[in-house]
């Protein structure tokens, strides 16, 4: 598409902009559902108030206090200054984006209770600690383009990455490809299902040609030869590759169909099933952290950095918050309405006039104990070694997963995420000094990359439980939580409304904070608009 | 050129902390790569996160040091009876060095939070049993460093001698100062 029809294009978002621009809310919202879109909160909360409803209704100028400069922070206050509020942003670090964030050469980090840690990459290396992928339906991408961030693909999936087990039978303490576990795994179980078939053994609601429409299927699934056995298939790798000349290729048996269901690998094939975990992937040129410097650039001037909140108080009339500024002085904002996206797990100890209700669903939320390291080695052995590009190696041990770097491709040096954990696993490495951290999760991988040790050069590690302003990776809700406090956080507790990804059903992804803060805005305004 | 040593300060402990916590960081020989813990942007402070000192520190190539000279307590009471009645006893001339040693790097647009070694002599007080008071110059650092506003710890070295210039002095304090990178 040239770039000429691409503006001659509305988006669904601009067409209802306009529509909202000439007729008001009503007209929207009557657009809206003509569209489709009132029916799923998730469309609906897609959609913004028209910039120019404030000024035309003489209702500009409300002042609007929003607590943290994350994802939701900003865009709440990038999408609420299109409508012409007035936001202050206050911010604990001095740095946008939360948890979106890329580390680089010299960024340091210290933990709670922990030793303060320097990033010795070199320049031009960097380590996304938090947020590092971006699904292909998710907000995140539209927001991306609004902003001009650049994006690529994440190879989250890649069947030249391994699986390797430990007390897992007799394939244990072996790393083997992805893509012979996956071939294996369905080449037997389609052979079961084929043989069952066709003996009848199964109690199946299938004509006689159905069932050899399934068979035919299962073949294919499966790569059964024409006696409906799997006898291995090219599709698991070569022991030697096919290429030119006289070289056919040299295949390799398939493992042993008990050692093979013994080593638990296929457990792990659903995870690239999930919605969220589905190809294609993306993820920002240069570092997660373009998208919160994006939003930076858009609302920048409206976030107070280093600003520490200390208390949360409100009135019939307002909002007022009192922080800690830069020089450790108090100072105090007022504002009309807060949007506080203060994570939970750090908001539950900020002193605040919740109503009792809301203060008690605060604290009871779980946050996710997660971890996450980077090792740089001065050599990509994945690629140059193993033909890895991109991906990830799925283990059971500590260290949970191994992620080959998705940029800088036949490069010198690269990258690698040596853990990425998860509760025990991640409480347990987070617990060790960063030595300690490094050492074990070297070990670990080195039981499948030997080249570990001598390539390695720095790392750097992050337990997210473990870190200021955020005490946990994300909001864990039981589906008991979804039923009694989620609701109640929902709900606005007087002049405050809470944003962030743990007001979604995407806990853990950026696109939660984005349409979490859209929500509230869409909220805030509706309410002005009644005054 | 990751390796220049040039301006690189290590300013290492004296008597009780060993240099394990340094050492532990060194490529081995299973990783005999690894980068060494050079500083980059900032001085960087080694120790364990309980202790009230740091076991080391070390300082980035290019940054500028103020070395204060000897730093000795103010005089409280001129005519006073007693070396505390006229100086203090150690908390308290400590308390006043570091208050006098704040106020030489303010006129050099330093704070106690630039300062990354400091070197303490102490004497003998005759009015607490002819006793060195260590007690009391840890009690008078611990009001100025790793305190929420200061949370910097030194690398410090403190060593009992058997006499500063002045009788009175119970001790002397010297400290080493590195002057930040404006931010770019």
């Amino acid at each position: 598409m040239s770039d000429h029809q691409m503006g001659a294009q509305l988006s669904r978002r601009q067409f209802l902009i306009q529509v909202a621009k000439a007729g008001g809310a009503v007209a929207m919202y009557s657009a809206m559902g003509s569209l489709g879109l009132l029916g799923s909160p998730a469309g609906a909360s897609a959609v913004l108030p028209p910039p120019a409803e404030l000024e035309m209704t003489k209702r500009g100028g409300r002042k609007i206090v929003i607590l943290g400069a994350g994802i939701a922070g900003m865009t709440a206050a990038y999408e609420m200054a299109k409508i012409g509020y007035d936001c202050v942003i206050l911010e604990a670090r001095s740095r946008p984006g939360g948890r979106n964030w890329t580390i680089r050469r010299g960024d340091s980090v210290t933990e709670v209770g922990g030793a303060k840690q320097t990033a010795r990459f070199d320049e031009g290396e960097y380590f996304n600690p938090g947020p590092a992928r971006i699904p292909q339906h998710h907000i995140t991408m539209e927001y991306c383009k609004e902003l001009g961030v650049a994006l690529e693909v994440f190879g989250n999936v890649n069947e030249a990455a391994y699986y390797y087990s430990e007390n897992a039978g007799p394939l244990s303490g072996k790393k083997v490809p992805k893509r012979a576990a996956k071939a294996d795994m369905r080449g037997f179980t389609s052979e079961l299902l084929a043989k069952a078939i066709n003996k009848n053994a199964l109690d199946l609601p299938l004509s006689q040609n159905d069932k050899e429409k399934l068979l035919i299927y299962l073949q294919r699934e499966g790569d059964l030869n024409a006696d409906l056995f799997y006898k291995g298939t090219g599709r698991r790798g070569y022991k030697v590759l096919p290429g030119g000349g006289e070289t056919p290729g040299e295949q390799e048996d398939p493992y042993n169909i008990s050692a093979i269901i013994q080593s638990g690998f296929g457990n792990s094939f659903s995870s690239e099933y999930s919605l969220d975990q589905q190809m294609m992937m993306f993820q920002p040129v240069g570092g997660m952290d373009q998208i919160g410097k994006a939003l930076a650039k858009k609302v920048g001037t409206m976030i107070r950095y280093q600003a520490v909140v200390q208390q949360i108080k409100q009135t019939a009339s307002g909002v007022a918050v009192l922080y800690k500024d830069a020089a450790g002085t108090m100072q105090e904002v007022q504002g009309e309405y807060c949007i506080c996206t203060i994570p939970l797990s750090v908001l539950k100890d900020i002193p605040a006039d919740f109503s009792k209700e809301m203060a008690a669903a605060i604290a009871k939320v779980h946050y996710a104990e997660t971890g996450k390291i980077g090792f740089q080695f001065r050599r990509r052995f994945w690629e140059e070694d193993e033909n890895i590009f991109s991906g990830m190696t799925t283990t059971n041990m500590d260290i949970n997963q191994i992620w080959y770097p998705s940029s800088g491709y036949l490069g010198r040096k690269g990258i690698v995420v040596g853990y990425y954990n998860f509760g025990e696993q991640a409480i347990k490495l987070g617990d060790m000094t960063l030595a300690g951290r490094e050492e074990y999760a070297l070990k670990q991988g080195a039981k499948i990359h030997p080249q570990f040790y001598k390539e390695f050069e720095t790392s750097f590690s992050i337990a997210w439980h473990k870190t200021e302003y955020n005490l946990g990776g994300w909001a864990s809700y039981s589906s008991e939580d979804r039923k009694t406090i989620y609701p109640i956080l929902n709900k606005p507790d007087g002049r405050i409304y809470l944003a962030g990804e743990h007001m979604s059903y995407l806990t853990g992804w950026m696109a939660g904070a984005f349409e979490s803060a859209r929500l509230v805005v869409n909220r805030i305004h509706e309410r002005v608009m009644k005054q | 050129m990751r390796m220049v040593k040039k301006g690189l300060l290590l300013a290492l402990l004296a008597a009780s902390v060993s240099l394990a916590g340094l050492t532990a960081y060194g490529a081995s020989p299973l990783t005999p790569n690894k980068y060494p813990d050079e500083p980059i942007d900032e001085p960087e402070f080694y120790g364990s996160p309980t202790s009230s000192i740091a076991s080391g520190v070390s300082v980035p190539e290019g940054m500028a040091y103020l070395w204060t000279s000897g730093t000795v307590p103010p005089q409280l009471k001129a005519d006073g009876k007693t070396i505390h009645e006229r100086y203090g006893d150690t908390k308290t001339q400590a308390t006043g060095i570091l208050k006098r040693i704040e106020a030489d790097l303010r006129e050099k647009g330093l704070t106690l939070s630039d300062v990354v070694y400091l070197r303490v002599y102490l004497v003998a007080d005759p009015e607490k049993e002819g006793k060195v008071d260590y007690q009391g110059w840890f009690d008078a650092y611990g009001e100025f460093f790793n305190t929420e506003s200061n949370p910097v710890k030194t690398a410090r070295s403190t060593v009992a001698v058997a006499g500063l210039v002045h009788s009175d002095w119970l001790i002397e304090i010297e400290a080493v100062a590195v002057y930040p990178k404006t931010a770019s």
